[in-house]
């Protein structure tokens, strides 16, 4: 082969611009391959560790799309579809059942609009027995500790863990399981009785109806509020929602069975309108904290230090008296008073992903403020021209209006990366995220490990027959896998077929290429003849010469895989964002078999390129050849 | 007639091209023979068929009828094979258009049918057929950086690379000047008196043709004439 090489590098020397398009138009078909491969490894390794890392094998959802559900369960974003978390207590009951856990997710976008935080609402105590891979990071980091002599808060280094889970609340909500099936979830705060008239007969001595009494032990079960210090709000306004769509935000006071609201616009005009109580669907206050955050509720009381502010769904009314008769069990065993204001005090506590706590520069004991926008829908109210008659018509309109707010949190700790979805994650109480973000009772997911798994078809069957869990869904975690792997299978043809026909036009393309230069060289190939190269001489010229052609267009090609990797990268997840999930990590991964792989069949298309022009070369007659080049 | 003293042995040789069917006939059955160690001129016009006997007897091409033997070698019954090496290790050819490689130098294309006969140990062989043609300065030029006269040296160099025993010039003057057309003839003039090559070179140059040791005129397929040239007219 050595003698051929200097002739067959001169050669393509020679035609430099040629051989360099035809080795770029090889790379190009490499490259797709490569990527391509390269692609295909990487997701579904990425896919395996994001779904070998949720820890349970079955995710019970509001029904919905399986594709769009698998997205939820893989932590993307979709229209999200809640569950009321009675139906925990409900599942729990299956015998199947090893462990359970409810989460809510809630995505929240970024207020410049690009991205989400997600945040997870997880019951710590169900969570981490799931998911025991989620453990707090370990290493030298640095911390923000109040010092204790001067009470400032200073930076501190430290080795060891990187702060640790929520502190465990000392009162956990209660559950409170009435005969009727209503389970009813809120703290205790008082006891109180009431009289009922059981019977009323009447006494035939006296002719006076006499009465029967009997006196009802109750619970007085509050539902969580918050409190707001008032040095901190800056500003308290309202927002009169009406029934007709349309939300009124100023200054709101009732009058009577009549709400007077006083709104201003942009160029700071006042205006006053009265809305009857017919009209209102509901009011919410509206409180504006010092760092720009905005706080929904009612104010439910207000001392002289804080406001008590309530989420709407619970307002009317903030508490609720049940029976003692009417209820089967606690799930503290029996009633226990607590004083409420000590435990629903301070910072939401936040555990946060590794690239979370990265990206954000957050170190513990820090506060975290999450800026976001969120989607208000709202009706307008606007003028058009009817088409038909001509005249000026009112319409109503559906617009979505962008609410900014921010979220508070104090950073408790950080997890160890664990290369999956969980790293780019907030972690919070499942409590404080139901009430913080107003799902209340809300949960989007229940993660279940089974005893067995094998027995998955008869709990889902059982899942499905009982009528009061209502729309749900039951998720094998396998079959998401299946599920997405099968929708990534079909592109993956799809694509692959594209680059089979990168390969087969560059495959074209270098015959074109090789067969141009033979043809160009008839006259050479004569000489070469008549000074004693022998047919096979020229035959393997040829040949070296297309194997050269696509052996660098192979190394190139994969040069430009591998450098351009990461853009492609980004690529996938910009376009695949849009359509749903896309695993944490790498998900272009190029080993050594792909390389090594495309850089022999880039080889192999040389050789099977090369066989027809180098024939043809070979074949020519000397004199022939020498004539034809005159 | 002993075999082995002649170096082309040609009897009643005939060859017909065929074109567009239209028969033509380049050499209409001719009887030659020459000695090794001979050079000889093949004078005559255009299509006198001067080409045609040279391509055949350098088993470029073969003939139509009668018989031709070469070295002793019947060209009628070689194979492929048997030809390809009768070019490889007998025969050297220089062309009227040097036919060089491009972008091989002078040395490299010297080189070149050594490599093609796998004969590596050959290789400085061609620094002295350089040395020899008076090119030893110009040994690693191109092509492109070399007049008319020294590449045609290069190509004499070349042909005598893999040391053949007939030396095959088709007008290898032809697109040179004068003073080296003269060069190159005096060149062939020793090669053939000092290596003992049979030389076979077709001209049209009578001055030139007459430098040879016997010059055979061809017209229309026939020898017109063939004469011994007894004293160097020029």
């Amino acid at each position: 082969m050595r003698k051929y090489l200097n002739l067959a590098y001169k050669s393509l020397y020679r035609r430099k611009i040629r051989s360099f398009l035809t080795i770029g138009g090889v790379g190009v078909a490499v490259a797709v391959l490569v990527s391509l491969l390269g692609f295909n490894t990487g997701y579904r390794k990425a896919l395996e560790r994001d779904v070998g890392g949720m820890g349970y094998q079955v995710l019970v959802t509001a029904k919905g799309c399986p594709y769009e559900l698998a997205t939820v369960a893989l932590a993307g974003v979709g229209s999200l579809r809640y569950l009321t978390d009675d139906t925990v207590a409900k599942i729990k009951e299956d015998p199947e059942v090893a462990e359970i856990t409810p989460t809510l997710m809630v995505p929240l976008i970024k207020e410049e609009g690009t991205g989400f935080y997600t945040i997870w609402g997880i019951d710590l105590d169900t969570y981490s027995r799931l998911r025991p891979m989620m453990k707090i990071a370990r290493g030298k980091h640095k911390e923000k500790v109040i010092d204790p002599d001067t009470g400032n808060e200073v930076e501190k280094e430290v080795d060891g863990p990187m702060g640790g889970w929520f502190k465990p609340r000392e009162v956990k909500p209660d559950e409170i399981y009435l005969k009727n099936g209503r389970v009813v979830k809120g703290l205790i705060v008082g006891e109180g009785e009431y009289e009922k008239v059981t019977s009323r007969e009447l006494n035939p001595v006296t002719g006076e109806f006499e009465e029967t009494k009997k006196t009802f032990k109750t619970v007085k079960i509050m539902l969580p509020s918050r409190l707001y210090k008032k040095s901190e709000v800056t500003g308290v306004g309202g927002i009169l929602a009406l029934r007709d769509g349309t939300q009124i935000r100023g200054d709101i006071s009732p009058i009577d069975d009549t709400f007077k609201a006083v709104t201003r616009d942009a160029q700071g005009t006042e205006q006053q309108n009265t809305y009857s109580k017919e009209q209102v669907l509901r009011v919410e206050d509206e409180l504006t904290l010092k760092d720009g955050s905005k706080v929904l509720g009612v104010i439910m009381n207000e001392t002289n230090e804080y406001y008590n502010v309530g989420d709407i769904e619970l307002a009317y009314p903030n508490t609720e008296e049940v029976s003692l008769d009417l209820v089967k069990t606690f799930s503290n065993g029996k009633p226990k008073i607590i004083d409420y204001y000590k435990h629903f005090k301070g910072e939401t506590e936040i555990v946060l992903g590794w690239e979370a706590a990265q990206t954000g520069f957050l170190q513990v004991g820090q506060k975290l403020t999450l800026k976001v926008k969120e989607m208000t829908k709202q009706k307008v109210k606007e003028k058009i021209i009817d088409p038909v008659s001509g005249k000026e018509k009112e319409i109503e309109r559906e617009t979505e209006m962008p609410v900014f707010n921010a979220y508070k949190f104090k950073v408790m700790g950080i997890l160890e990366r664990s290369g999956s979805k969980d790293d780019g994650f907030y972690f919070i109480q499942l409590e404080e995220a139901q009430r913080i973000f107003r799902r209340y009772k809300m949960l989007t997911g229940i993660g279940i490990s089974l005893h067995d798994l094998a027995k998955l078809p008869m709990f889902t069957d059982r899942i499905y027959n009982r009528k009061e869990l209502g729309e749900t869904q039951v998720i094998s975690l396998a079959e998401v896998k299946g599920t997405i792997l099968n929708l990534v299978q079909t592109a993956k043809i799809l694509v692959m077929s594209v680059a089979f026909i990168a390969i087969f036009v560059s495959l074209i393309g270098v015959i074109n290429t090789i067969l141009m230069s033979v043809f160009e060289r008839t006259q050479e190939i004569g000489i070469m003849k008549a000074i004693g190269a022998s047919n096979m001489d020229i035959f393997k010229l040829i040949w070296l010469e297309t194997i050269i052609i696509c052996a660098l267009g192979g190394i190139f090609g994969t040069l430009i895989a591998i450098f351009g990797g990461k853009l492609i990268e980004k690529l996938i997840r910009v376009v695949m964002s849009k359509a749903g999930y896309v695993p944490a990590g790498e998900i272009v991964q190029f080993t050594p078999q792909i390389i090594i792989g495309c850089f022999l069949g880039a080889i192999l298309l040389g050789i099977l390129s090369g066989i027809w022009p180098a024939y043809r070369a070979a074949k020519m007659r000397p004199i022939e050849a020498i004539r034809r080049g005159e | 007639m002993e075999n082995h003293t002649y170096a082309v042995l040609a009897e009643k040789l005939k060859k017909v091209y065929h074109l567009y069917k239209e028969e033509i006939v380049a050499l209409k059955g001719i009887d030659v023979t020459i000695k090794k160690g001979e050079f000889v001129s093949i004078m005559g016009p255009s299509g006198a068929g001067k080409t045609t006997f040279l391509n055949l007897v350098g088993c470029l091409d073969k003939h139509t009828e009668g018989s031709l033997i070469v070295l002793c070698a019947n060209l009628a019954s070689l194979n492929e094979r048997q030809l390809h090496n009768m070019r490889r290790h007998h025969l050297g050819f220089v062309f009227q258009e040097f036919f060089l490689i491009k972008e091989l130098t002078a040395l490299e294309n010297v080189q070149l049918p050594i490599v093609f006969a796998n004969e590596y140990k050959n290789l400085p062989w061609a620094q002295y057929l350089l040395e020899r043609v008076g090119l030893k300065q110009r040994m690693n030029h191109q092509p492109k950086e070399l007049s008319g006269g020294e590449m045609q040296r290069v190509a004499i160099a070349r042909a005598l690379a893999n040391k053949p025993d007939i030396l095959l010039a088709d007008e290898p003057t032809g697109n040179l000047d004068t003073k080296n057309a003269r060069d190159i003839y005096d060149l062939l003039r020793q090669l053939c008196n000092e290596e003992k090559i049979t030389i076979i070179a077709a001209t049209h140059n009578v001055k030139l043709a007459y430098l040879a040791d016997r010059v055979i005129h061809l017209r229309e397929g026939n020898i017109e004439k063939d004469e011994l040239v007894i004293e160097r007219r020029f």
